[in-house]
């Protein structure tokens, strides 16, 4: 009796809580590399380091500044970037792993039978 | 959801067979063995090995599929109780079974739904949450069945019992201690809790260990407590993470991070008690996320738990649980010290203000101060107010700023412009029920630190006894401090259990009295109080019977609690013992008599004398009774001649007498819930002397007394009616005198010895210094001055012209007197 409990829980609350966990790691990988927080601050400098152009105007100096901020900027682009395309492929295979997991899941019932039948075949020769 | 609910039932009785550990245990030995098996099968390509492998794993998989099941259905909660479900409801057709929890669930099927409630007992001894509540006691399973089964047989101790009730009738029982204890499901604790109403011979056992339904409540807030705190899941971890990358936009902060510490790092995690404070940390992070003015003033004593708000805080924004405002910040508590370490008052602005830059250019940082009143005050070497100033109007800083209830209303409210750039949040003492589920909390936390087991009854003598005898420090800080005191005492004395026997001991060594369950000795020493104070006070029997009783009822804890350990008013002639008991009290409840503290009353006939009594704010004077009593709260104040003492002074104990407390010039509550209180006055003596001689009975005579002093406007109702007691003194007889003559001659002898002599007073010498010593008017204050100049001098004149030498033996004669 509690087995036939056991499979109806396993095809029904159990692989709706199944799904849940499996979304919830997707999720949570994502959110460990701060994907989206990363885009939105993608162009900012890097850790603010960023100079004042000040008062007036002197070619010389508004060059060196603005090269000075582009580079803490391109910088940050470069390290962002990185991190995101790096986040962007884990958390993939984190849905691919959550979709194999789901798919055993599904599959475990015939799974346990066929490992069962398996071993048996191989442990009692012909 | 009746499906649901069908399911977990049967689910329930399958793991009360079957434990979900069974199939943890198999998952992991069928596992190991799957793992050794194929390896090996790989390895001597042996088929047979290899079909056994699969098998083991078939194995492993089934049983951890099974695993989860069980798991599952042990924490889903299929049904809650609302608020707004009316209990007929919820009893109608036993539908009140659907609310039960899975633990609850499966003692009813063990008790096979008997209302019977030692069977259900018996039942739930063998469950997880029992053997918990049972273990917390100190004991096992095993020894309870066996005390419970004395317990049941010894009739004569509760009589005949009340009987089963129906099992409607229990069931609604449960459903009230449910509700009692603000459960939305039943859980074990609450079947117990209603066991322990419904079986007396339960009731009785718990009431030997001095348990009540809310304490088998707490010990289940307990159980749940040390599951929370065991290791996260790898999913909750995941999800609790903040990222990385999160900081990559603020600026580094050098110069900040020089003269500051970061706040809710990992560690902080784990050892925070911020169960007492949920709502005020709601109501920081509130006031933290707004765009403007986002600073914040947390405003409470010291050890109340300040940091503790900000700590919760951190924690919240590192596991990017609050506002969206605040998920990136950082919290740091500045330490002024470093800023203003030897340096000049303008290196420390320049230093404070480049700080404060750094933090706002970051644009992401909540900056802590302590004490911050001490660096906002006027009159201050270090006051930074106007550095401070344009930090706090800025969007791009938070501030919270930490003081003390004095501070602020002394510094900050004094300062309207810095005052209203803050926004206030008060900190308060938890109650009674949040301290405990906080110690419980700390506790487990000491049990894993310190290797130690810490019993329930340990728990709750810890609470009473911070409660009682802490009363210079707040809540939570003092319970705490003090379970970390006894658990360094198990520690030190090697033992790995910490009993509230101990947590007496502890308090006991800390303020020197006797705290504990009370000993044998102590109950003796209590039962003839009566005869201890009568080695010293002669005569007077009512009186001290009445002092004995009032004592008595204090120390068996039946007497009120917020009110001074025992207050009396005595009345009496003078030289008639009321002194002379004072101290006698005092060396037999505080264990010396150095611990009385006398106040001659005459002293503070003026309305402005009461400042030298509480302290004077203007002057900065410190009271001498507050500060005495702030030194030793175990003491005995005695207020000589109380009916010469103004008028706003005997208000002032009017408050003490009935609170137990009073608050000094300076804002502090000063405590007496320790103390004993005697005041003395002569008033009525005549009146007294009159009684006596017209043969008043003494209960008559006390009562006359006090409607004479009450008619004579000598004292008011009100303050007479707040003493525990009033105690009337006799004038003393001349029998009583001859035995005060025999004790002062044996304190003079006990003197004598120390010195290498020897005094023998013979019986006529007693006789004659009683008849010359005895004054209606001045009672054994005159024998005493006999005493002085006829024996004392004499012996003194005698040994120094060397008449007495050591050793010798002093023979006083009548004659020489």
């Amino acid at each position: 009796m509690i087995l036939v409990t056991f499979f109806i829980w396993h095809y029904t609350l159990g692989l709706s809580y199944a799904l849940v966990c499996s979304v919830d790691f997707v999720k949570g990988v994502f959110n460990y590399f701060s994907v989206f927080y990363l885009l939105r601050t993608l162009f900012s400098p890097w850790h603010s380091i960023a100079e004042r152009y000040g008062r007036g105007f002197a070619l010389g100096e508004y060059l060196m500044v603005l090269l000075g901020n582009l580079v803490s900027r391109v910088l940050g682009v470069i390290v962002r970037a990185c991190v995101i395309v790096f986040g962007v492929i884990a958390t993939a295979c984190a849905a691919m792993g959550a979709a194999g997991f789901l798919l055993f899941w599904l599959l475990m019932p015939f799974a346990v039978a066929g490992f069962f039948i398996a071993g048996l075949i191989l442990l009692i020769p012909a | 959801m009746y499906a649901l609910v069908s399911t977990f039932i049967q689910v329930a009785k399958f793991e009360s067979r079957f434990p979900v550990r069974v199939f943890e245990s198999a998952r992991f030995y069928s596992g190991v063995c799957a793992g050794v098996a194929l390896l090996v099968s790989l390895g001597l390509r042996v088929n047979a090995l290899l079909g056994l492998g699969l098998i083991l794993f078939g194995a492993y998989a089934l049983f951890h599929f099974f695993t989860l099941f069980l798991t599952f259905y042990k924490n889903i909660r299929p049904k809650v109780i609302s608020t707004d479900t009316k209990d007929e409801e919820l009893l109608k057709e036993d539908s009140i079974f659907e609310y039960f929890d899975f633990e609850a669930t499966q003692i009813m099927l063990a008790s096979h739904y008997s209302p019977d409630p030692d069977m259900l007992i018996h039942s739930a001894a063998g469950f997880p949450f029992f053997s918990y509540f049972l273990m917390r006691l100190g004991m096992t399973p095993a020894m309870f069945k066996k005390e419970f089964a004395e317990i049941k047989s010894s009739r004569e101790r509760f009589g005949a019992g009340q009987g089963v009730k129906a099992l409607g009738v229990f069931l609604a029982d449960v459903l009230s201690v449910a509700k009692r204890n603000g459960h939305s499901q039943i859980h074990p604790s609450d079947l117990l809790g209603a066991c322990a109403t419904a079986s007396q011979a339960f009731k009785l056992f718990l009431l030997d260990r001095n348990i009540d339904e809310k304490d088998i409540d707490r010990v289940h807030h307990w159980q749940k407590v040390l599951e929370a705190h065991k290791r996260k899941g790898f999913l909750q971890r995941l999800g609790e993470s903040a990222g990385i990358g999160k900081d990559w936009a603020y600026a580094y902060t050098v110069k900040l991070d020089a003269v500051s510490t970061a706040l809710g790092g990992a560690r902080a995690r784990d050892s925070l008690h911020v169960l007492a404070h949920q709502k005020q940390i709601l109501v920081l992070e509130g006031i933290l996320a707004k765009t403007a003015g986002a600073n914040a003033l947390l405003v409470g004593d010291p050890g109340i738990g300040k940091m503790t708000v900000i700590e919760g805080l951190a924690v919240r924004i590192r596991n990017g649980l609050s506002a969206r405002e605040l998920n990136y910040d950082r919290v740091r508590k500045l330490s002024m010290e470093l800023v203003f370490s030897g340096k000049s008052y303008s290196d420390m602005v320049r230093m404070l203000t480049d700080v404060l830059q750094d933090a706002e250019r970051a644009g992401s940082v909540v900056l802590v101060i302590d004490e911050i009143h001490n660096y906002l005050s006027k009159s201050s070497p270090t006051n930074v107010a106007e550095v401070l100033l344009p930090f706090l109007k800025s969007s791009r800083v938070k501030i919270v700023g930490l003081t003390t209830l004095g501070g602020y209303e002394k510094e900050i409210v004094e300062n309207p412009l810095v005052a209203s750039l803050f926004e206030k949040i008060r900190i308060e003492e938890p109650d009674h029920e949040e301290m405990m589920l906080i110690l419980e909390d700390a506790a487990s936390h000491e049990e894993v630190g310190h290797g130690v087991f810490i019993l329930y009854a340990a728990i709750k003598k810890i609470y009473e006894l911070s409660r009682l005898y802490i009363t210079d420090v707040p809540f939570p800080e003092k319970g705490i401090e003090l379970l970390q005191q006894v658990v360094t005492a198990a520690v030190t004395n090697k033992t790995p259990l910490v009993t509230d026997t101990l947590a007496a001991e502890v308090m006991s060594r800390r303020v020197n009295m006797p705290l504990g369950v009370l000993d044998t000795k102590e109950k003796e020493k209590l039962l003839t109080l009566e005869g201890e104070l009568h080695k010293r006070v002669i005569g007077q029997y009512e009186a001290i019977k009445k002092i004995s009783e009032a004592m008595r009822r204090s120390r068996s804890g039946v007497a009120a609690e917020n009110r001074p350990a025992g207050s009396f008013l005595f009345l009496g002639p003078t030289g008639v013992g009321k002194t002379e008991t004072a101290k006698a009290l005092a060396a037999v409840y505080f264990g010396n008599e150095e611990r009385m503290i006398r106040f001659d009353m005459s002293e503070y006939q003026n309305q402005t004398d009461i400042g030298r009594l509480i302290g004077n704010q203007a002057t900065g004077e410190v009271g001498v009774m507050a500060k005495a009593l702030r030194d030793d709260p175990f003491s005995l104040v005695l207020l000589d001649e109380i009916e010469k003492a103004h008028p706003d002074i005997l208000n002032l104990f009017l408050q003490v007498l009935d609170e137990g407390k009073f608050t000094d010039a300076f804002g502090r509550p000063i405590n007496f819930k320790n103390a004993i209180i005697i005041a003395t006055s002569n008033a009525g003596a005549e009146f007294i002397r009159q009684q006596i001689q017209a043969g008043q009975a003494y209960d008559a005579l006390s009562k006359g007394l006090v409607d004479f002093i009450l008619q004579k406007a000598i004292f008011r109702p009100e303050f007479v009616n707040r003493f525990d007691g009033v105690v009337v003194y006799r004038p003393l007889v001349k029998e009583e005198i001859r035995e005060i003559a025999k004790i002062l001659l044996q304190k003079l002898g006990e003197r004598l010895e120390k010195k290498g002599f020897t005094l023998e007073v013979p019986d006529d010498v007693i006789a004659w210094l009683a008849e010359a010593g005895y004054n209606e008017v001045f009672g054994a204050r005159e024998l005493r001055r006999i005493v002085q100049e006829k024996v004392e001098s004499k012996i003194a004149t005698d040994i120094l012209s060397d008449v007495y030498k050591r050793g010798d033996m002093i023979r006083l004669q009548k004659e020489d007197l």
